[in-house]
């Protein structure tokens, strides 16, 4: 049962950054010197971007809200919100995964977690080109003034 | 200090959800929540969503969970009108008749 639970806990944690390094790779990958995007890819905070990725999600609530007609913006949007959207839960799911040793997982939640990240790839995947997709990239890693 | 309507008003709030869960069967059983903050220090709420066994199901988690998820954050709003983020944790029944956690029940 101990080993189970840990692998509730491992599957938890490894969505998280199994997406995490998905939108670090797909930055860094506009930098032109391959041999720094490590380098690069280290000044990612995971706070920050569970940050810009709640208020994307918030800023994408309130358009989808005024029920706008179908668009390829608004397909754009849609998928955005979906990656941003999962990020942030994903965020908060992995630290109770890996530091809040007294929460119970069960097979269902870690499942939930595991095909929302999958889902998360496919968007980023039917969007990584547009240029909504890059600037969001751009949104978390660049420092916002107000901090 | 602003203190989050949520917080504030917590039997309103449990009144809002409730609405929603009624909408939500037979694939949601109940949804039970708690309020705190989360890792990043933001106020927040809890919910611990039990789905029939049926609705568990590998193959229709994933869609059952948007809807649940769509269903409250469009509905309640916990957020925009009651200043909180939301967070979700899922369980079949058969999960929790074994597990029997407290807080689940």
């Amino acid at each position: 049962m101990k080993r189970t639970r840990a692998s509730l806990r491992r599957a938890v944690s490894t969505a998280y950054y199994a997406l995490f390094h998905l939108l670090v790779t797909e930055t860094t990958l506009n930098w032109s010197r391959p041999e720094t995007r490590a380098a690069l890819g280290r000044l990612f905070e995971h706070g920050k971007m569970k940050r810009v990725c709640d208020k994307r999600v918030s800023d994408l609530n309130k358009i989808f809200k005024k029920r706008p007609p179908p668009s390829p913006e608004l397909a754009i949007s849609n998928q955005l919100g979906v990656i941003a959207e999962t990020f942030a839960e994903a965020y908060e799911q992995r630290n109770d995964a890996d530091y809040e040793t007294s929460k119970e997982w069960s097979r269902t939640d870690a499942l939930n977690q595991v095909e929302a990240v999958s889902a998360a790839f496919k968007s980023w995947e039917a969007i990584r080109n547009e240029p909504a997709a890059q600037a969001f990239l751009f949104s978390l890693l660049a420092k916002d003034r107000r901090e | 200090m602003i203190i989050p309507k949520a917080f504030a008003q917590p039997d309103e709030f449990a009144a809002a959800i409730a609405e929603v869960e009624r909408q939500l069967h037979p694939n949601v059983v109940y949804i039970r929540h708690s309020l705190g903050n989360d890792w990043t220090g933001e106020p927040a709420v809890f919910f611990r969503v039990l789905l029939s066994d049926a609705a568990s199901k590998r193959e229709q988690l994933l869609n059952v969970t948007k809807q649940i998820r769509d269903a409250i954050v469009w509905q309640v709003e916990p957020l925009e009108q009651w200043g909180v983020l939301p967070y979700f944790n899922y369980r079949s029944q058969s999960e929790q008749a074994v597990m029997k956690e407290e807080a689940w029940a």
